[in-house]
């Protein structure tokens, strides 16, 4: 993992400090609420439905035992006892009150955190694969480059007020577990000669009331060229992105109305304008920072499975469905569902969180990782641990065997907690939870995603799932719209919408119509996006609509 | 932007405390309440009066977003006629931060 | 009307000082830096929104085509964005009456005084101290 030096160190402690004396003049009355709003939303800061909420980074979705146990303590000292692990691989706190957000900030300093651009209209904290590093399909471990973006970004002084919020996400390998292309700019980094890595910049994607899927901006960037040129391409966003109409200000808008060609022949005339002296330390900076991530302490496993000892069903299950496997002999990478049977996605009590700090610790080389489906991930068990943290995890309520099954919902807080949401997504994604894990115990629904958002923001990325789901508001009743055939992979799509919308109860029989039809069609080894692109969307609307 | 409404509509007024970002309630007593049967009813020709009761307070630096919000009653408690506001005064509808009931491991 | 300069220090400046300055917007922009370098040496540019972070992009492009321009922002801006100006190119930030009135001027020099003007990328705004990663740059050489 990477870890902070005296300068990282200073820079947090002082933006910590910087933050409480803004809240000072906030409650002296010096700054008013709109000169003041703009600050605590560059600091994660949010007014929600019923309180304060902050988010606090978690960079590309990595962090240790020490850090998971102050995320423990946060939620049981400041908030109500738990906290909630966003797509975004942060964290949000529900509860938090103004007056005490300095004083968590101070707390989060000292485990090497913060809580800097998770909000605003400035470049927000960078997600990456949660298997990074140990992936056995990775190219080049992503968080290196990932770190150097947070760098390179934590108080651009030039874009701290952008036209809108934007999302950088990295990945490393073959399988996308990042959502890549539904970002405002999307890196893969393959090796080049040497070994250095080399950078395919994708831009213009992402997901709310306009979802679109990144197109590729350029192929082989070398690292010395790459921050001169998300710099500048950061630029021309910032001079011409629109301001007139929120809705119209992201990247992906920009690149729709004004041209992929014009944008990119502007950033060529911006780079020719480009002071490459503070860029310059870029690549050693680099190398430092990939020499934090290269663990050298994985101690060799035996490979040869010891004794075979009875396993339980249970085990059987969950070691089949949440553990993958890992680039080092003898150790595999588990997978914590955060969905339980009629849970709140991506929710964890604090008593969670200090267990999962401790396992990692016991199992994983202290270090964890948030998914952007909303699990957690301990990157570093050996294969002969599993059982004993099977066992663990059934004591805290964390053993569900359903990671990349249907019930692994993505859902966004919703109108239960969400100033901007339109409807609730939490009890939709727990009813439906309950029920798809007793189809899943008699049949194969894996190789399709279901995603919950609560408004057209589009937080729970319903766009990018095989069945999304959208909560509206139809004159002041909650509505829901399900959109078919969406991914998030490497053949990013953006799904349909299906037809009319359906009252909260209704919302479980579709989804049982949906799926009975899904079966009933499907050949041998087709996934449901596949079918859905076969029989077209009329099929399944007739299956759903007229069956009703 | 002010939306067309009946002449026998009622409001009460509502907002966050800063510091602490409860929600609150202007209970017609110089003084914001923590629950909305403790708020003041307003009647539709007295809205431009508590809008300005609402300025005053954020300038003072008591509340934050302070609005009107349409309210019906319902037996003898007032509740707030948008969806949003209902939610936003109900609280959450679901039972957070309750640990998840430990499974039985299988035999 | 008050001019602010880097080192938090202000003094009062009279309207008339500043008509010959070429007064320029980044929302009409259209690219065109070699007209604005030749219209005069001291540009003001104005902010249109606390939000509208266009002009610190603008600065920081003009100021690289003509280094020796002096740049002035004006317009709709708080303390806070002082270091934001001061480190995207401008020399000095315009304030009016009416601004200074309501922030008073301590306001702006302690936010100077307090923002964390030493980035990864920039150097501390009136000091030797260097941008980290210049620092870090200098320790490895070392």
């Amino acid at each position: 993992m990477y870890v902070y030096d005296k300068h990282d160190q200073t820079f947090v402690e002082a933006r910590s400090q910087e933050f409480r004396d803004q809240v000072k003049r906030r409650l002296a009355g010096e700054l008013s609420e709109d000169e003041f709003k703009p600050m605590r939303l560059m600091n994660g800061l949010y007014l929600q439905l019923h309180a304060y909420m902050l988010r606090v980074a978690i960079p590309y979705g990595t962090l240790s035992s020490d850090q998971m146990r102050k995320l423990a303590y946060l939620a049981e000292k400041y908030d109500r006892g738990y906290g909630h692990f966003t797509t975004r691989q942060n964290i949000q706190y529900n509860w938090p009150k103004l007056v005490d957000v300095p004083d968590m900030l101070d707390e989060l300093a000292k485990v090497q955190m913060h809580a800097i651009q998770t909000s605003g209209n400035c470049i927000r904290n960078v997600t990456s694969d949660p298997f990074a590093g140990v992936a056995g399909d990775e190219w080049i471990d992503p968080r290196p480059t990932a770190e150097l973006l947070r760098q390179w970004s934590s108080l651009h002084p030039e874009f701290a007020y952008l036209p809108r919020k934007f999302k950088f996400a990295v990945t490393g390998a073959a399988e996308d577990r990042a959502a890549l292309k539904f970002h405002d700019i999307g890196l893969k980094v393959k090796p080049g000669a040497d070994s250095e890595p080399l950078f395919e910049i994708w831009v213009g994607g992402g997901q709310g009331r306009t979802p679109r899927i990144a197109v590729l901006f350029e192929d082989k960037v070398e690292l010395v060229d790459l921050l001169p040129k998300l710099d500048s391409m950061l630029r021309v966003y910032n001079l011409h992105g629109r301001r007139d109409n929120k809705y119209k200000a992201r990247i992906k808008i920009l690149i729709a109305e004004y041209g992929l060609e014009n944008y990119r022949s502007d950033v060529e005339e911006d780079l020719a304008l480009q002071s490459l002296e503070p860029f310059a330390p870029a690549v050693a900076e680099y190398h430092r920072i990939a020499k934090d991530f290269e663990r050298t302490d994985v101690p060799p496993r035996s490979v040869s499975s010891p004794k075979q000892e009875p396993q339980s069903p249970g085990l059987t299950a969950w070691i089949k469905q949440n553990v993958t496997s890992h680039k080092i002999a003898g150790y595999g990478v588990v997978s914590i569902s955060l969905k339980p049977k009629g849970g709140i996605p991506g929710d964890a009590t604090a008593e969670q969180m200090y267990a999962l700090a401790d396992l990692a610790e016991r199992f994983s080389l202290s270090e964890l990782r948030i998914t952007h489906r909303q699990n957690i991930v301990l990157p570093y068990v050996p294969a002969s641990d599993l059982a004993e943290l099977y066992e663990e995890l059934v004591v805290h309520g964390l053993a569900e065997d359903n990671v990349g099954l249907l019930s692994d919902i993505i859902a966004c807080p919703g109108l239960d907690y969400c100033a901007l949401a339109t409807a609730r997504s939490i009890p939709v994604a727990q009813t439906l939870s309950t029920r798809l894990r007793e189809r899943e115990s008699r049949e194969d629904l894996s190789g399709l995603t279901l995603n919950i958002s609560g408004c057209i923001n589009a937080c729970g990325h319903h766009h990018a799932a095989s069945i999304g789901i959208l909560g509206l508001n139809r004159a002041e009743t909650e509505n829901y719209q399900i959109t078919l055939g969406g991914s998030s992979n490497d053949n990013a799509s953006v799904g349909e919408i299906l037809g009319p919308g359906f009252s909260q109860e209704e919302i479980p029989a579709a989804v049982d119509r949906i799926l009975d039809f899904y079966q009933a069609s499907k050949q041998p080894d087709e996934n449901f996006n596949q079918v859905y692109q076969r029989l077209g969307k009329s099929a399944f609307k007739e299956a759903v609509y007229v069956a009703a | 932007m002010a939306k067309k409404v009946k002449t026998d509509q009622i409001f009460v007024l509502t907002a966050n405390d800063l510091s602490s970002g409860d929600i609150v309630f202007w209970s017609g007593e110089s003084r914001w309440a923590q629950e909305i049967t403790s708020a003041h009813v307003i009647a539709a020709n007295e809205q431009d009066t508590f809008t300005e009761i609402a300025s005053a307070s954020e300038s003072a630096n008591e509340v934050v977003g302070a609005y009107l919000t349409p309210v019906e009653r319902k037996n003898s408690d007032l509740q707030p006629v948008e969806l949003r506001e209902r939610r936003r005064v109900a609280g959450p509808s679901i039972a957070y931060g309750s640990p998840v009931l430990p499974q039985k491991i299988a035999a | 009307m008050w001019l602010l300069k880097k080192d938090g220090n202000w003094h009062p400046i009279d309207a008339s000082e500043l008509v010959t300055a070429n007064r320029v917007t980044p929302e009409s922009f259209e690219g065109d830096l070699e007209h604005i370098a030749s219209t005069g040496q001291v540009v003001i540019i104005n902010f249109a929104g606390p939000n509208d972070g266009r002009g610190f992009s603008f600065a920081k492009r003009l100021k690289r085509y003509a280094p020796s321009l002096k740049l002035i922002a004006s317009g709709k801006l708080t303390p806070d964005h002082a270091r934001l100006c001061f480190q995207t190119g401008f020399d000095e930030v315009l304030l009016s009456d009416e601004l200074v009135a309501r922030q008073s001027a301590s306001a702006w020099k302690s936010a100077l005084e307090n923002s964390v003007d030493r980035t990864y990328l920039e150097d501390k705004i009136n000091s030797n101290l260097p941008s980290i990663w210049a620092e870090r740059a200098q320790e490895i050489n070392r």
